[in-house]
């Protein structure tokens, strides 16, 4: 319906295999999530390719499940983790946060069922709390009144030596990132399968704590240690929500790249809201614009062109695009509709 | 990591000639275009919002060199790329955050686009 070379306008389709590359040339395939979009073919046949010959201004190649995004937390998988004494070659997973009165060390990656975990030891002499964040204190927006939960997989390898406690607490934090406010916790203890272990639902409120508006949710792993220490903690499938119960494990690997076993995944052009643009050149006419993003379908009818450049609207995820120079009728918006939406999450 | 910078209007040709050098080519002349932010002195600003590897930085920060495909008649002005690298103010992730100054081409890495602009205490241009 909309592949008719004699018409002018464009089918653009980020799901589709083969279209999007990082240059504008069309030499190098954008394939990973993240990599810069610098072109998107028109599926049409009609060669309305969308370019952007700036580096800084293309939008990134993206994904996220049906359903959308749930896990709020920037980075919530292994990306960025390297096996070895941290600080001395071996990394954290991007996010995991752990102070350094312990020496810390990444033993194993892996992933188990779908949930990526790391095996971290700590070792070292410590006597009180020792705090392993999900994620740095000012990583999840937050705001007075919502309620959250927070979820992580955890397994004690091997023996426990010196710590006699362990608890997934939720707090909320001020818009410098410090303590606010510490609510209820869940004991974890050391259990010996991977087991996930989930906070009680939390509502963050700007009465709660230190004085300040709340700005932050954070969640974390308290171990109460006692004395000279060796423990190995698998830990994985971190995941902090804004909802009362916490849902299946999604992994997040920055914004451009959400996952979630089991459930289908959507593809779009991330546009960072500042200066991200693809542009096509048309000839004039009247045209019948539709785009897919997070709200939903909006076709803009009658929308009268000049012949030159024209810049796809960019919202923040765009699903799809297409335009024709002509209206459409009853039947024909259905269907782009629904073909549409079969590419929205 | 990302990296968002804020570019006052007189910077941005030297801007945009340290972004060709910086980047891929010709076409990053334009990464520094529309003044569309504004601080609250009504000083305006371009930015420009992008992904990039950890050798970025060190590169934004060393001695520039002329990319291999600028050859004569030269596209890039080295003078106009060096005066922006002087004007470079890179956030280290430590200190305060710096804020955007009509005298500076200010960045900040590992914050979205947006939240850098505002932590630079930038507002959108209305349109």
């Amino acid at each position: 319906m909309f592949s008719d070379p004699a018409r002018a306008g464009f089918v653009y389709d980020p799901y589709a295999a083969g279209v999007l590359f990082q240059d504008t040339a069309g030499a190098t395939p954008a394939n990973v999530f993240g990599q810069p979009v610098g072109r998107i073919n028109d599926l049409s046949g009609r060669n309305a390719h969308a370019l952007q010959a700036t580096a800084a201004a293309r939008p990134a190649y993206a994904r996220m499940p049906v359903g959308g995004r749930r896990n709020r937390l920037p980075n919530s998988g292994s990306v960025g983790a390297v096996v070895g004494v941290i600080g001395s070659g071996g990394a954290a997973p991007a996010g995991w946060s752990v102070p350094v009165q312990l020496t810390r060390e990444v033993v194993a990656i892996g992933e188990t069922g779908g949930i990526p975990w790391f095996d971290s030891r700590l070792t070292g002499t410590l006597t009180g709390g020792y705090f392993l964040n999900f994620s740095e204190p000012t990583a999840t927006p937050a705001a007075d009144g919502k309620t959250w939960n927070a979820s992580i997989y955890v397994q004690a390898i091997g023996s426990v030596v010196g710590a006699d406690a362990l608890t997934v607490v939720p707090n909320s934090r001020l818009a410098g990132g410090a303590v606010k406010h510490t609510y209820p916790s869940t004991t974890v203890g050391f259990p010996g399968a991977f087991t996930r272990f989930v906070t009680p639902a939390t509502t963050l409120l700007d009465a709660d704590g230190a004085a300040g508006n709340v700005a932050f949710m954070l969640a974390y792993l308290r171990l109460n240690c006692t004395g000279t220490m060796d423990v190995t903690l698998r830990i994985g499938g971190r995941q902090v929500e804004q909802a009362s119960a916490a849902t299946v494990f999604q992994t997040v690997n920055g914004n451009a790249d959400i996952s979630e076993v089991g459930q289908a995944s959507r593809f779009y052009l991330l546009d960072d809201l500042v200066d991200d643009t693809l542009a096509v050149t048309l000839p004039a006419g009247t045209y019948t614009i539709a785009t897919g993003d997070d709200a939903g379908v909006t076709i803009l009818t009658g929308q009268a062109l000049s012949a030159g450049a024209y810049t796809i609207p960019g919202p923040r995820r765009l699903f799809a695009g297409v335009a024709t120079d002509r209206a459409l009728n009853g039947t024909e918006t259905a269907a782009l509709t629904a073909w549409i939406n079969a590419r929205r999450p | 990591m990302r990296i968002t910078v804020a570019c006052p209007d007189a910077l941005r040709v030297d801007a945009n000639n340290l972004a060709m050098v910086l980047a891929f080519g010709p076409p990053d002349e334009l990464t520094y275009g529309a003044l569309n932010w504004t601080d609250a002195n009504g000083n305006l600003y371009a930015a420009a919002s992008f992904e990039a590897g950890p050798e970025f930085l060190g590169a934004a920060q060393s001695a520039l060199a002329r990319p291999a495909w600028d050859v004569e008649p030269y596209t890039i002005s080295m003078a106009a790329a060096g005066r922006a690298q002087a004007a470079l103010v890179l956030w280290n992730g430590e200190d305060d955050m710096p804020q955007a100054m009509p005298a500076a081409l200010t960045a900040i890495a590992g914050m979205g686009g947006l939240a850098a602009l505002a932590a630079m205490g930038l507002m959108r241009v209305a349109p």
